[in-house]
Order: C-alpha cells, then sequence, then structure tokens
C-alpha cells in the first residue's frame, strides 16, 4: 500500500504540471487565494496574443528542423570518419567540450564572431550557433555506433566491389536508421528548448517560444507565458507518445 | 570530414575562448591596450567570482546527490510497480520539460502567492502570502535546488532501472540471496554499488551540466550570489564596459573547470569500460 502511494505521488509530480500549464493558459483569473480559476476563457489562444504564439512557434519549427536534420546528417557521416580514425580518442575528447559548455557561456564566446560577421540578431545566425552547439552531440550520439560491426559490414561492401557511396546508401544508412531517427529528434529538442544560445546570438530579434516564455513572465503575463509553455512542451510529448506507439517497440538501439 | 568537424565542432569553441582569453589579458577587444594582468588581479580578488563558483558547485552537487538519493528509494520501494508499461511511460514525461519551462511552472508553484500557498491557506496553514517562506530568490536557493531535482530526479530514475535491468541484478540479487544475504546487505553491498559504479561517469557529466544551468537560476536564483552562467551572462551584457574583462576571465576559469572535469568524466568513462571488458 505504502508503494503504491509513494508511486502516486512521485507519477503526479511527474504529470501535474503537464495539467497546470493548460489550467493557466486557460484560465482568466487565477488569483491568490483561490485553488482554481475563477472563470475559463479561451482568448489568450484565440485573441491577439494568438497570431504570436503561432509566429514564434513557426520560428521555433523554422529553426529546430534544419538544424536536426543539418546536424544529424554531418554528425553521422562525421562520426563514421571519426571513429574508425587513429586518433579517434583525441576527437571524442574533443567533441565532449562544446557539449559540456554552458550554451549561454559559449554563446558569449561566439557572439564576437557573429558581431563581426553581422550574424547577430538574424535568423542565420542563430541556425549557424545552435548547429555548431549540437553537431559534437550528433558526433558523440553516433561515435559508438560505428563499432566493429558496422565496420564488418563496409568492409564487405568494399570486398564486393562497392564504393563509399554505396556503403552509405545501401548499408550504413539503412542499418542505422533507428539511431538517426533518435538523434533527429533529440537534437530537435535541443534546439526547440534553446534559450541562453538564441538570446545571446539573436538579440531578442529572433523570438522563439523559449524567448517569449521569458518575455512574457518578464510582462507578468503569466498566462500567455503558460500557453508559451504548453506549445514548447507539446512537441517532445507527442515524439515521446510516438516512440512508445511505433517508432523504437522493436528497435534494440538506445542512444 | 575530419576538417569539417574540427571547422565546426572545434575552431568556433577554441577561437572564442582564444579571444575570451586575450581579452581577459588586455591583448584584444574594446579595452585592449597591450598585455596586462590587471583584469585577472581585479577578477580574481573580487569574491563574487568565487562566490559564484562555489554556490554553482554546491548547488548541482546538492542536486545530484538528493536526485540519486530520492532514485534509489523510489527504485529499491516500487521497482516491480515502475516496469509496468504506463508506469513506465508516464516516468519519461518530465524529461518533455525543458529547464525554461520548469523554472516557470516552480515559478508559479513556489511564489509567495503560487500553488503551495494557496494550498497552505486553503489548509489554515498560511493567513496570507507573507506567512508562506520565500521559496523564490531565496537565499539559499531552495527554489532553484527544487527545481533542478524535479529535472534530474526523473532522468536518474530511469537511468537507474536500465542500469538495473542491463546489470541483471535479479540474478546477483537473488545470488546474494542464496548465500545468505539479507535484503538490506543485497541492496547495501549488491545493488548499491554496482549500480553507482555504472552510473559514476552520467553523475558526473550531470553535474558539469548542472554547474552551467542558466534559465533556472536565470528565474529563480538571486541577483547575488548568481550561479556562475548567470553571473557571467550579467558581466557580458552590462553598460560598464569595465565588466567586460572580468566576464572574460570567469569565462576562462569556467572553462578550465569544465576541461578538468571533462577529463575526469573521460578517465571514469575509460575506467568503466575497462571494468566492463
Amino acid at each position: 500500500m505504502m508503494r503504491r502511494l509513494l508511486l502516486a505521488l512521485v507519477l503526479a509530480l511527474f504529470v501535474l504540471p503537464f495539467a497546470f500549464l493548460p489550467a493557466l493558459s486557460l484560465a482568466g483569473q487565477w488569483r491568490y487565494p483561490d485553488l482554481l480559476p475563477l472563470e475559463w476563457t479561451l482568448s489568450h489562444w484565440m485573441g491577439a496574443t494568438g497570431r504570436h504564439w503561432a509566429t514564434d512557434a513557426a520560428t521555433s519549427l523554422a529553426l529546430a528542423l534544419p538544424v536536426a536534420c543539418a546536424s544529424t546528417a554531418a554528425g553521422f557521416i562525421s562520426a563514421r570518419f571519426l571513429a574508425w580514425h587513429p586518433k579517434r580518442r583525441l576527437w571524442l575528447t574533443l567533441a565532449y567540450f562544446p557539449y559540456a559548455f554552458s550554451p549561454v557561456i559559449y554563446a558569449h564566446c561566439l557572439k564576437y564572431f557573429f558581431n563581426v560577421s553581422q550574424l547577430s540578431g538574424t535568423f542565420a545566425g542563430v541556425l549557424l550557433a545552435q548547429f555548431i552547439l549540437t553537431y559534437p552531440f550528433a558526433i558523440l550520439l553516433f561515435f559508438s555506433h560505428f563499432d566493429r560491426r558496422m565496420r564488418a559490414m563496409e568492409d564487405l561492401v568494399y570486398t564486393l566491389g562497392g564504393s563509399m557511396w554505396t556503403a552509405f546508401r545501401r548499408v550504413l544508412v539503412p542499418v542505422s536508421r533507428p539511431a538517426l531517427l533518435v538523434c533527429f529528434f533529440q537534437v530537435f529538442l535541443i534546439s526547440w528548448f534553446e534559450y541562453g544560445l538564441t538570446s545571446v546570438i539573436g538579440l531578442g530579434q529572433v523570438r522563439t517560444l523559449t524567448i517569449a516564455v521569458f518575455q512574457y513572465i518578464g510582462e507578468a503575463n503569466v498566462y500567455v507565458a503558460a500557453l508559451a509553455a504548453c506549445l514548447i512542451c507539446l512537441p517532445p510529448l507527442a515524439l515521446l507518445w510516438l516512440n512508445q506507439r511505433y517508432v523504437f517497440r522493436s528497435s534494440s538501439w538506445q542512444g | 570530414m575530419i576538417i569539417f568537424f574540427l571547422l565546426f565542432g572545434v575552431l568556433p569553441l577554441a577561437a572564442g575562448l582564444v579571444f575570451t582569453l586575450l581579452y581577459s589579458l588586455g591583448l584584444a577587444g574594446s579595452l585592449g591596450e597591450g598585455f596586462t594582468l590587471q583584469y585577472w588581479h581585479a577578477a580574481l580578488r573580487d569574491g563574487e567570482l568565487w562566490q559564484s563558483l562555489a554556490l554553482s558547485a554546491a548547488v548541482s552537487i546538492a542536486a545530484v546527490l538528493l536526485s540519486t538519493l530520492a532514485a534509489f528509494a523510489v527504485l529499491f520501494a516500487c521497482r516491480p510497480l515502475l516496469e509496468q508499461k504506463r508506469v513506465h511511460y508516464l516516468l519519461h514525461w518530465p524529461l518533455a520539460m525543458p529547464p525554461v519551462v520548469a523554472a516557470f511552472v516552480s515559478f508559479q508553484w513556489l511564489g509567495n502567492s503560487g500553488v503551495l500557498s494557496r494550498v497552505a491557506h486553503a489548509l489554515g496553514w498560511s493567513a496570507d502570502t507573507g506567512d508562506f517562506p520565500a521559496l523564490i530568490n531565496d537565499p539559499y536557493y531552495l527554489g532553484v535546488l527544487l527545481t533542478l531535482l524535479l529535472l534530474s530526479f526523473p532522468f536518474f530514475l530511469l537511468l537507474l532501472l536500465n542500469h538495473y535491468r542491463s546489470a541483471q541484478m535479479g540474478e546477483l540479487a537473488q545470488l546474494a540471496a542464496t548465500l545468505g544475504a539479507g535484503a538490506g546487505q543485497i541492496r547495501r553491498h549488491v545493488a548499491i554499488p554496482v549500480l553507482l559504479q555504472r552510473m559514476r561517469p552520467t553523475l558526473l557529466l550531470y553535474f558539469v551540466f548542472l554547474f552551467g544551468a542558466f534559465e533556472v537560476a536565470l528565474l529563480l536564483g538571486r541577483q547575488s550570489p548568481a550561479m556562475i552562467s548567470v553571473f557571467i551572462h550579467r558581466k557580458f551584457n552590462k553598460f560598464n564596459l569595465l565588466d567586460l574583462p572580468v566576464a572574460n576571465v570567469a569565462t576562462v576559469v569556467y572553462a578550465l573547470f569544465i576541461v578538468a572535469l571533462i577529463a575526469a568524466f573521460l578517465q571514469l568513462a575509460r575506467d568503466k569500460n575497462t571494468a566492463g571488458t
């Protein structure tokens, strides 16, 4: 009984924020000491702010999709070469540093170069900065994926007269499909969740959902901040459901 | 492809750090008037930098320790229940919450007029917002710590569950039981050492992430002392140009700290792999 109670408490702690955020975004008035909102409304979703969140979500998506595609592709190909290189340990060590660095401090280190190249405050600048941040992470994800078994498969292609292009197209990519999907989702989420680097390089002019949340909190507009927070959580929850339902049910790849 | 990696994976950080170092030595940037150590002297004598580093270390150590303890406690108390498909699915939900949203939720729950304060009022434990303890921007960083716990505890619980399975802990526990060990002894002498050994590199890496935590500390922490990433961010963003060299020195110190921690992480990971083979 006690175990079930403890588990129920833990699960409540995990799930309650996801019920609280939509409730707050639909609240018309929810002031202290009311336990529940006095009135419910769709105005935050449908009104003038509605157009803002749609634009913010579109900006977040327009950043996350290309960053996820580019980092996954570049990380996959790079990891293939780096993992089988004689200096693989050095490459692995170097790939860890950008990954471990706080993104906001990393952004301040990069800011001078982005200013000089006039990329600060632009969509392209944030896109490039996010690629620089996520590309080493993708390499780390794929590094252990390119093991002896993968090497043997690629060697077999060459033995049978295939080229490197054939090896990638016919063997490496098809057998790595689950790994590629996991990497794509993870990089997508890093970009989707990103705040520090985007705010420093974007100078507040590239308004993603995470930037919007902070801005709305600053304006004490908690209802719309909750709305933006709901939208941030939506794709990862959808991916989680998809993951559970379809994608990795039979996959043994753990990332 | 190695050139591409060096260009986009290594060069940006390396160039950024070299520029930061040169700036801190007066050799680059708007204040660069030739080599000087004055900024280093000023920054290292400034107690705020050390306070920020110590605060970041203390908060991240506390978050990692408490999350690990909580994860072990829940694992041992509820493991068969945690294996159920629906429960296992729900355990993943907090991973869908980024630090920005977690900070916002904590802001709404832990504040003086937040959800917990309202519950306390409804239960008759507090008469007004002032009766509720300050958990946001509080001097002990409790709000930050609780939020980081909310973020790290689910991750550690899932990690422990995975390690429990991959280490075939069930079989090991059965073996220990046939040799006469009790449930407590199995936990203390078999399960905890084996699982901790497997978790060590991840714990260290997670400590590194929490050490540089930004969004949670920015929203829920204090202005001074601030956690290191907030401290550096504020110094870079101040209008006073003289704060820039201090920000650069702090960045170099932070980078040195990260280099040392990553070296330790790679050593631990190597030890783990050696032990595994």
